[in-house]
């Protein structure tokens, strides 16, 4: 698979520590307290909490409807061209 | 797997980002709902700011929209993605300009550090950590900044990685280490 690379590569990193280690995000030792593996897992916990604004969808959503490249898709594929 | 839409705890889901609109195509949707806390993510962290981010959000699905039919697939779907955010966040000429100038200013720092290659991060405390992790990345070299928010995504291969940011994947490689090395040394452990 694609990622044998990148987890051989992570685990050389992380020199003892197993590929499930690697990959954990976290580790709680006490409240308020993490303990990362790598600043990857850092990142993925950063990105774990940091949703989407709802804005976003709802400006999406009003230029998707009002978007006249999508217009004109539909009117393509009703005249079947 | 994606690390997107779950936290840290494993038994948290963060919820997937509501569909875009009703009556749109459902590959759309899949796509939007699939990657759309990925490319928030990336825009942020590159861009620094959220009001940013969110323009560069919109205006990529709104790419991928109009688009959508003419994407062959010669590559993963995030990384296509990803390709069109890195193009709208260069875009934004003035912040992308601006951090640019600061990190800069770092490269002459970066030999600098003579402490060993980084082990565990320990977080002593957790408040504010975007905040600390968006302090941390300006100070990392541009290059280093993309490929260590690209590394996090366990989507993406090294090969894709280097196909995003146009190099090598053995370059890919080096710039991750080197990133690794100084996101490390420069991270405030507490706030």
């Amino acid at each position: 698979m694609k990622q044998n690379s990148r987890l051989n590569h992570d685990e050389a990193h992380l020199q003892g520590q197993s590929e499930t280690t690697a990959h954990s995000h976290q580790q709680s030792s006490s409240q308020g307290a993490a303990e990362f593996a790598s600043p990857e897992a850092l990142l993925r916990h950063d990105a774990a909490a940091t949703p989407v604004p709802p804005q976003v969808g709802d400006r999406l959503r009003a230029s998707l409807a009002a978007d006249p490249v999508k217009t004109a898709a539909w009117w393509r594929r009703l005249l079947g061209r | 797997m994606s690390f997107l839409g779950r936290n840290s705890n494993a038994n948290t889901l963060t919820p997937a980002p509501a569909p875009p609109a009703s009556g749109v195509d459902a590959s759309f949707q899949a796509i939007y709902t699939a990657h759309a806390s990925a490319i928030y993510y990336l825009a942020l962290r590159l861009l620094g700011q959220p009001s940013l981010a969110e323009d560069v959000t919109h205006d990529v699905f709104l790419k991928v929209f109009r688009s959508l039919d003419s994407f062959r697939g010669e590559s993963a779907v995030r990384t296509w993605l990803y390709q069109i955010t890195l193009n709208h966040c260069r875009n934004h000429r003035a912040a992308w300009n601006q951090r640019t100038m600061v990190t800069n200013a770092d490269e002459i720092l970066d030999g600098g550090f003579s402490s060993p290659e980084s082990g565990p991060i320990r977080v002593l405390e957790t408040k504010e950590l975007g905040e600390r992790i968006r302090t941390t990345l300006d100070q990392l070299l541009p290059d280093q900044r993309l490929v260590l928010l690209l590394a996090a995504d366990e989507q993406l291969s090294y090969d894709e990685i280097a196909l995003i940011t146009e190099q090598s994947p053995d370059s890919v490689r080096g710039k991750l280490h080197r990133a690794r090395k100084a996101f490390a040394q420069r991270f405030p452990k507490t706030a």
